[in-house]
C-alpha cells in the first residue's frame, strides 16, 4: 500500500480481507463491524456505484460489487425510478469499461453478475442494451458471453438448488427469451464464432461454452441448421484444440437433447457427424498423441451420438413390443416405419462401430472410458433380441467380433508392474515402484469393466469368444517370446469365459471352453512366474478344475505350479498366500482324483507346511496411510488373517479321505499334527516362562496361535462320521491337541486374543468329535473361567455353553447342573452393586467398562434364552433361580432395548409356565407374583415407562410377547388379574378411562383376544411416547442422555 | 504466490488452495490432519489462523498449499467469495452422510469459479467411514459433469488424504507423473475405516461410471 491516502472505507474493507494472521483480532473485529455498519446504511447504494469506479484497490472493488449484488436483490423492488436508472447506467457503464479495459476476470464475472440482475429483471428494456453493446469489439463479446454465463449460472440453469421462488423464475425468464430474443440471441452466437474463431479462438471458445448451456431448453433448429452445424463441424476439425473441444462439446449437446425417437434418428443423420468422427479415431489410432487434446470431448461426442441412437433404437423396437404384447394390431404403416427407424439405427450405429472400437483401444484411459457404457448396452440390445427369438446377423456378430478383440487389445496390465511385489516401507517410497503399482491399480479398475463387457459379450455369441480366446492362447505356445502382458490377459480372458458359460461347454471331451481349458493346464506358458501371470493361473486352473476331474493325467502338471515356486512358493508372498487357498479349493474340488498322486505331494506340501507354521504372519497395523502399498492385487484387508494356512485346510481334506488305508492314514495324520502339537506345547510352555508383555512372549504366543490354527484348519478335513465311526482313531488323534489347547487359557491369561482362538477351535472340534467333546468340557470351561474372568470373558462364556446347549441339548443338562450355578454367579458378582439393569449405564458413550457390563448383561440374557429354548432350564435351581428370574424381571421391564426386552419376557413366560408345575390355577403366592410382578410389573409398568418407540418394529414384536404374557397370567389367575389391574395398577398410568377398560375387557375374553390386547397395549406406548421426537429409538438410545452428558464433563 | 507475512522457504513454490463446502461437512477436521501444518501454526506466529501450510514432499521437489479454511466464514464478515481471490486451486466438501450437502455442491462450484477461473478444482465425499452414509457412490454424479476429480475420503481415518492434494499438485505443476515421496505426517486415525465396506463403495463408483446401468441379467461388475 505504497503512501497514497487510504481511508477509513477502505481500511476496513483491507483489514476485513486481510488473512495473513498480521492484522490484531480486536481490529479486524472492529473493521469487520465497520463494514457490516456501511452495509445496513441507507448510503450504501451509492457508495457501492461511485467507489468501485475510484478504488484503486481490487479488495474494495470486490467488496463494492458484492455488496451491490446483495443490495439489488434486497432492494430492487423498492427503488425510486432515478435510482433504478442510475443503478443500470452504472452497472453498463461497468461492463463497457471492462469491455475496454484490462481487469481481473473475477472483477468482470462480478460486473457481469450484477448486469445479469438487471437484465433479469428488466429484459426486454435492459436486453436492447446489452445487445446494442456487442458493436463494441471483442472485450464487449467477451462480456457478453459473461453475462449470459451469468443469467444461466443465477436463474436458470436448475442444477443450482433454487427452491420454488426460484424455479417458477428459471421458467418465467425462459419464456420471456424463447419470445423476444432466441432467433436474435443465436445469430449473435454464429456471428461471433465465425467472426473471432481465427483471431480470438479463446473468445469463439467462450462462446461456444455460452451455448452448450444454452441448447437443453432452446429450439434445436437454432443451432442445428445448415449454418451452424457446418461452422461447428469446421472448427472440429480446425487448428485450435480449445475450439475443437468446445464444437464437439456443444454438438454432443445438440445430439442428447431430449426428443422423440423418430425425431433423434433424423437429427444424428442431419448432423451428418459421421465421416468427420471416424476420421478422429483413425486419426488416434495412428497418432494418439495429435488427438489427445480434444480426445475426450470426441470420444464423448462419439458416445453422445451411439448412445442416442441405441435408445431410439431401443424405444422404437420396445412400443412395437409392448403393443404386440397387449394384443394390439400395428397397421403396416407403422410397421414399415418402425422397421425403417431401426434399420436407420442400425447403419449408423454400423457406420460408426469401427471408430467406438478404435476409441475403446485408445492409450488415454479417460477417452476409452467414455465407450464402455455404450458397448454394454448394446451387447445387452443384442441379448434381450436374442432372448425374443431374433437370431444373430452377420453384422451384429462382427460387432460382438469386435467388442472381443478390442477388450483383448486393450486390457492389459503395464508392462511397468513389477514381477514381485512392492515389499516393506523402503520401497514405499521408491517413486518408480510407487508410479508402477499406481498404474496397476488403474489398469485394474479399467478391467474390472471391460471383463463386464467382454464376459457380456461372449454370451451373446459363445463360440466368437472361444476363438478369440483360443487364438490368444495359441499364440502362447507358438510364440515362446510372449512378455507378460500377454499371458497374463489370455489367461484371464479364458477365466472370464468360465464365468458365464454353460454346463456343456465346460466338458472336457466336447465342450468347447474345457479343451482349452485343458490345453492351458497342459502348457508351460510364456513369463509364468511373473507374479500377476502366476495369479492368472492359477485362478484359472481352480476355475476349470472340474475339467481335471475328467483328465486326470493332467494334474501332476497343475499340481507342480501350486506347490513349486509359482505357487504356495512363489517369492512374492500376496501370490504364495492366493495359491494356499485356491490349492485347498481345488483339493475340495478334485480330492478323489488326487488319491493315487498322495504320497507325492505330501511330500512336496511338507515344507510348505513347516515354513507356514514356523512364521506366523507379523502384525499388520489397522490401517496405514493410504499411500503406498494398496491395490497390489490383494490388499492388506486379505493380509489380515493368515491365507496360508489354507494349505493345512488342503492337507486336511486330502488326509480326511475315507479311501486310505486305515493305518496309512492313522500314520500320515500323526505326522501332520505331531510337530504341530509339539509347537504348541513348547511354545506355550516359554510363553508362560517369558516376561509378561515382552517380545520374547509375544512371538512365543503367536507361534501358539499359529499351530492351533493350522490344527483347526486341518480337522477342517475330518469329518464327525470319520472321527466318530469309521475311523475313531484319527478322533483319537486330535485329543492330545485339544488338550493342550485346553491348557493355553490357564497359561497365558491375559491374551486375549488365544484365549479368541481357544473358544473358536473348541466349535471347530465340535464338528468333528460331536458327542466325543463333551468329556472335555468341564476343564475347557474350568480353563476360560478363571477367577480372574472379566466381564467378556463371561459374555464368550455364554456365546459358547449357549452354542453347546443348541447342539447338544439334554446331553449337556449333566454339565450345565454344575456350571450354570457358577456362570450366574459371576454375572451378579460382575453387576454387583448398582448396576443399571435398563443397560442405560453401557450407551456407547459410557466406559469401555460399562459398556463391557452392559453387553456381558445381553450375552447373559442371550444365554438364558438359550437354555430356555432348549428345555434346559432345569439347571437354574435354588438360589440360581431367584437372581436370574429377578434378572429376567428387570430386563424385561425397563431395558433400552426392546429386542433384549423382548428376550426376557419370552424367556420369563417359559420359566413361569414351568414354575411351581406348569399350567392351571396356581397358588397364592404364585399369583400374587404373576399380578405384581409379571403384569403389573413387568407388562404394565415396563410399556408405561415411555421409552419405546411405537413405530419400531422391535417394538411390535416385544408387545406380541408382552400381549402374551398378560394372557398366561390371566389365565393362571382365574380372573383375579383383571381386578387387580383396575384396581392397583391401571389408575397410576394415567391412561384413558376408555383405554383402561379395552385393556381389561381384552384380558376377560382370554387368548382370542391376544392381537386386540397388543393393539391397546401400543395405544399405551403411543399414549407416553413423548411426541416430537428424533424418529429413530435405535439412534436414540445409544444417544447420552443429559444426566450422561453431565457426568462426563464434570470428569 | 506468498503470502504477505507468510514466509515461505526459498525455491518451494506455494499455492493458494481453497477448501468450500457446507458447515459440518469436515473441512476443519480435513486440513487439522495435517502435522505440518499444525506445526507450523504453533511456532510461526506471523501465519494467520485461518491458513494453514500444508507441506508435502515430492519426487519434483518440495512444495506447499496455504490452504484457506473457510471454516466459520460468517465470522469474516461475510466476505464469502471474496475469499476465493486468487485462490490456484480448490477442493469442495460435502459429506456423504447428508445429501443436503451434496445438493448444494454446484453452488459451490458456481461461486467458485465466477472468482476463480480454470482452476483444477477436486471433489471430495468426506466421513466414508460412518456405515449410514446418504449419498451412495453411484449418486456422485457432479464432478463428471464438470470434469472435476472426485475422492472419497474419511479424515478421522486419514483414507485417502493425500489423493486430492496430489490431484492438484500434478494439476499445478503439470506433471502426471508426480509422487509423494514421503509419507504424509497424519495425526494418527480416530477411526478405524472398513475396508471391505468402502471397496463395495469404490467398486459402486466404479459402476456408476458406467451407467447407464446394462439389463437386469447382465453381469455387473462384481
Amino acid at each position: 500500500m505504497s503512501g497514497e491516502e487510504v481511508d477509513d472505507f477502505e481500511k476496513a474493507i483491507l483489514i476485513t480481507f486481510a488473512q495473513n494472521g498480521v492484522v490484531d483480532s480486536n481490529l479486524k473485529a472492529r473493521a469487520i463491524a465497520y463494514c457490516d455498519e456501511v452495509k445496513a446504511s441507507s448510503s450504501c447504494l451509492e457508495l457501492c456505484l461511485t467507489r468501485f469506479a475510484s478504488s484503486q484497490y481490487i479488495e474494495v472493488r470486490f467488496w463494492c460489487l458484492q455488496t451491490l449484488h446483495e443490495v439489488l436483490q434486497k432492494n430492487w423492488k423498492s427503488f425510486e425510478p432515478q435510482q433504478l436508472s442510475l443503478i443500470k447506467q452504472t452497472i453498463w457503464s461497468w461492463v463497457r469499461g471492462a469491455a475496454q479495459n484490462a481487469l481481473q476476470p473475477f472483477l468482470k464475472n462480478k460486473i457481469a453478475q450484477n448486469a445479469a440482475f438487471v437484465l433479469q429483471a428488466d429484459f426486454q428494456e435492459q436486453w436492447q442494451v446489452l445487445v446494442g453493446m456487442l458493436g463494441e469489439g471483442a472485450g464487449a463479446a467477451d462480456m457478453f458471453c459473461r453475462i449470459l454465463v451469468a443469467i444461466d449460472e443465477d436463474v436458470i440453469s436448475l442444477d443450482i438448488p433454487r427452491g420454488q421462488e426460484g424455479v417458477r423464475a428459471s421458467m418465467e425468464l425462459k419464456d420471456t427469451m424463447r419470445e423476444q430474443c432466441l432467433n436474435e440471441l443465436a445469430n449473435i452466437w454464429y456471428n461471433l464464432v465465425v467472426t473471432y474463431s481465427e483471431s480470438n479462438p479463446g473468445l469463439a471458445e467462450a462462446v461456444l461454452s455460452v451455448v452448450k448451456r444454452y441448447v437443453s431448453w432452446i429450439d434445436i433448429g437454432l443451432v442445428a441448421n445448415d449454418r451452424f452445424v457446418p461452422v461447428l463441424v469446421a472448427l472440429l476439425s480446425g487448428a485450435s484444440s480449445g475450439l475443437a473441444g468446445a464444437a464437439a462439446d456443444v454438438l454432443a449437446e445438440v445430439v442428447l437433447k431430449r426428443m422423440d425417437p423418430a425425431a433423434k434418428l433424423r437429427l444424428v443423420q442431419q448432423l451428418g457427424l459421421g465421416p468427420l468422427i471416424a476420421a478422429w479415431a483413425n486419426n488416434q489410432l495412428r497418432d494418439p498423441s495429435a488427438a489427445e487434446d480434444v480426445g475426450p470431448q470426441c470420444a464423448r461426442l462419439l458416445a453422445a451420438l451411439v448412445t442416442e441412437v441405441l435408445e431410439a433404437w431401443k424405444k422404437v423396437e420396445n412400443s412395437v413390443v409392448s403393443f404386440a404384447a397387449v394384443g394390439l394390431a400395428i397397421d403396416s404403416e407403422a410397421a414399415g416405419e418402425a422397421g425403417a427407424a431401426c434399420s436407420t439405427a442400425q447403419g449408423l450405429i454400423s457406420a460408426l462401430f469401427p471408430a467406438v472400437l478404435a476409441t475403446l483401444g485408445s492409450e488415454d484411459d479417460e477417452v476409452a472410458a467414455c465407450l464402455v457404457p455404450f458397448l454394454q448396452s448394446y451387447t445387452s440390445k443384442l441379448k434381450n433380441s436374442l432372448k425374443r427369438g431374433g437370431a444373430l446377423s452377420q453384422v451384429h456378430r462382427q460387432h460382438i467380433r469386435g467388442i472381443l478383440e478390442a477388450v483383448a487389445e486393450c486390457a492389459h496390465y503395464p508392462e511397468s508392474s513389477s514381477a514381485e511385489a512392492l515389499d516393506g516401507a523402503s520401497d514405499a517410497v521408491d517413486p518408480d515402484a510407487l508410479e508402477a503399482a499406481e498404474a496397476e491399480t488403474a489398469a485394474a479398475e479399467r478391467r474390472a469393466e471391460l471383463f463386464v463387457l467382454f464376459r457380456n459379450a461372449a454370451k451373446v455369441a459363445p463360440d466368437e469368444g472361444y476363438a478369440v480366446v483360443g487364438l490368444l492362447l495359441q499364440r502362447l505356445v507358438s510364440q515362446p517370446s510372449t512378455g507378460f502382458q500377454d499371458t497374463e490377459l489370455a489367461v484371464s480372458l479364458l477365466y472370464e469365459l468360465g464365468e458365464g458359460a454353460s454346463e456343456e461347454a465346460l466338458k472336457a471331451g466336447s465342450g468347447a471352453l474345457g479343451q482349452l481349458a485343458l490345453g492351458l493346464m497342459q502348457t508351460d506358458v510364456p513369463a509364468s512366474g511373473h507374479r500377476l501371470v502366476a495369479l492368472a493361473l492359477m485362478e484359472t486352473y481352480v476355475r476349470y478344475s472340474r475339467v481335471l476331474q475328467q483328465s486326470t493325467k493332467h494334474l501332476p502338471h497343475v499340481l507342480d505350479v501350486f506347490t513349486g515356486d509359482k505357487g504356495i512358493g512363489h517369492p512374492d508372498k500376496m501370490v504364495g498366500m492366493r495359491a494356499c487357498y485356491l490349492f485347498s479349493r481345488l483339493v475340495k474340488q478334485l480330492r478323489q482324483n488326487l488319491l493315487p498322486l498322495l504320497p507325492d505331494l505330501l511330500v512336496r506340501l511338507q515344507p510348505h507346511l513347516v515354513h507356514i507354521v514356523s512364521n506366523p504372519l507379523p502384525d499388520i497395523p489397522p490401517t496405514k496411510s493410504a499411500q503406498g502399498l494398496k491395490g497390489r492385487g490383494l490388499s492388506a484387508a486379505a493380509a489380515a488373517s493368515d491365507d496360508r494356512l489354507y494349505a493345512f485346510e488342503a492337507a486336511g481334506l486330502l488326509l480326511g479321505m475315507e479311501d486310505l488305508p486305515a493305518e496309512e492314514q492313522r500314520e500320515a495324520v500323526s505326522a501332520l499334527l505331531r510337530p504341530l502339537l509339539a509347537q504348541m506345547e513348547e511354545q506355550l510352555a516359554t510363553a508362560g516362562k517369558a516376561a509378561a508383555g515382552s517380545e520374547e512372549q509375544r512371538r512365543a504366543e503367536a507361534l501358539v496361535q499359529q499351530a492351533l490354527e493350522a490344527v483347526s484348519r486341518a480337522s477342517k478335513g475330518f469329518s464327525l462320521q470319520l472321527c466318530t465311526q469309521t475311523r475313531p482313531a484319527i478322533g483319537d488323534l486330535l485329543a492330545p491337541p485339544l488338550r493342550a489347547a485346553i491348557h493355553i487359557p490357564q497359561v497365558v491369561p491375559s491374551s486375549k486374543v488365544l484365549r479368541g482362538r481357544v473358544i473358536s477351535f473348541l466349535h471347530r472340534l465340535v464338528e468333528c468329535l460331536g458327542d466325543r467333546l463333551l468329556p472335555f468340557l468341564p476343564a475347557a470351561l474350568a480353563a476360560l473361567l478363571p477367577v480372574t474372568a472379566d466381564a467378556t470373558d463371561v459374555s464368550d462364556v455364554h456365546a459358547l455353553l449357549s452354542q453347546l446347549a443348541m447342539r447338544y441339548k439334554a446331553a449337556l443338562q449333566p454339565l450345565l447342573a454344575k456350571v450354570v450355578p457358577e456362570v450366574v454367579g459371576r454375572v451378579h458378582a460382575l453387576l454387583a452393586g448398582d448396576w443399571d439393569w435398563s443397560g442405560a449405564g453401557g450407551r456407547s458413550s459410557a466406559s469401555e467398562e460399562a459398556r463391557e457390563q452392559a453387553d456381558l448383561q445381553r450375552s447373559y440374557y442371550g444365554f438364558l434364552n438359550a437354555l430356555s429354548q432348549n428345555q434346559l432350564l432345569q439347571s437354574l435351581q435354588g438360589g440360581t433361580l431367584d437372581v436370574a428370574l429377578e434378572a429376567l424381571l428387570r430386563g424385561a421391564e425397563s431395558h433400552i432395548d426392546p429386542g433384549t426386552r423382548k428376550t426376557c419376557v419370552q424367556v420369563l413366560r417359559r420359566l413361569v409356565a414351568e414354575l411351581n408345575g406348569g399350567q392351571g390355577p396356581a397358588g397364592a403366592q404364585m399369583r400374587q407374583f404373576l399380578m405384581e410382578r409379571c403384569a403389573g410389573g413387568v407388562c404394565m409398568g415396563g410399556l408405561a415407562r415411555g421409552r419405546l418407540d411405537p413405530r419400531d418394529a422391535a417394538v411390535s414384536a416385544l408387545l406380541t410377547e408382552v400381549a402374551g404374557l398378560l394372557m398366561d397370567c390371566a389365565a393362571r389367575c382365574d380372573g383375579e388379574l383383571s381386578s387387580f389391574l383396575r384396581a392397583r395398577v391401571l389408575p397410576q398410568l394415567q391412561l384413558s378411562p376408555a383405554l383402561q377398560e379395552a385393556l381389561v375387557q381384552d384380558l376377560e375374553g382370554g387368548e382370542k383376544n391376544a392381537k386386540q390386547l397388543k393393539g391397546h397395549l401400543k395405544d399405551i406406548v403411543q399414549a407416553v411416547w413423548p411426541s416430537g421426537v428424533a424418529p429413530s429409538t435405535r439412534g436414540r438410545s445409544d444417544m447420552p442422555d443429559s444426566n450422561g452428558m453431565v457426568a462426563r464433563m464434570s470428569h | 504466490m506468498a503470502l504477505p507475512g507468510q514466509t515461505t522457504p526459498e525455491g518451494v513454490p506455494a499455492f493458494k488452495l481453497v477448501l468450500v463446502g457446507d458447515g459440518g461437512t469436515g473441512k476443519t477436521t480435513f486440513v487439522k490432519r495435517h502435522l505440518t501444518g499444525e506445526f507450523e501454526k504453533k511456532y510461526e506466529p506471523t501465519i494467520g489462523v485461518e491458513v494453514h501450510p500444508l507441506d508435502f514432499t515430492t519426487n519434483r521437489g518440495k512444495l506447499r498449499f496455504f490452504c484457506w479454511d473457510t471454516a466459520g466464514q460468517e465470522k469474516f464478515g461475510g466476505l464469502r467469495d471474496g475469499y476465493y481471490i486468487h485462490g490456484q486451486c480448490a477442493i469442495i466438501m460435502f459429506d456423504v452422510t447428508s445429501r443436503l450437502t451434496y445438493k448444494n455442491v454446484p453452488t459451490w462450484h458456481r461461486d467458485l469459479c465466477r472468482v476463480c477461473e480454470g482452476i483444477p478444482i477436486v471433489l471430495c465425499g468426506n466421513k466414508v467411514d460412518v456405515k449410514n452414509r446418504q449419498v451412495k457412490p453411484k449418486q456422485v454424479t457432479f464432478h463428471r459433469k464438470k470434469n472435476l476429480q472426485y475422492h472419497e475420503i474419511s479424515a478421522k481415518s486419514n483414507y485417502n488424504y493425500e489423493k486430492p492434494f496430489l490431484y492438484l499438485a500434478r494439476k499445478l505443476v503439470g506433471d502426471p507423473n508426480l509422487h509423494f515421496v514421503e509419507q504424509v505426517a497424519l495425526k494418527p486415525p480416530e477411526v478405524v475405516i472398513d475396508t471391505v465396506q468402502q471397496a463395495q463403495y469404490e467398486q459402486q463408483l466404479q459402476d456408476a461410471a458406467n451407467a447407464p446401468l446394462p439389463d437386469e441379467d447382465d453381469d455387473i461388475a462384481e
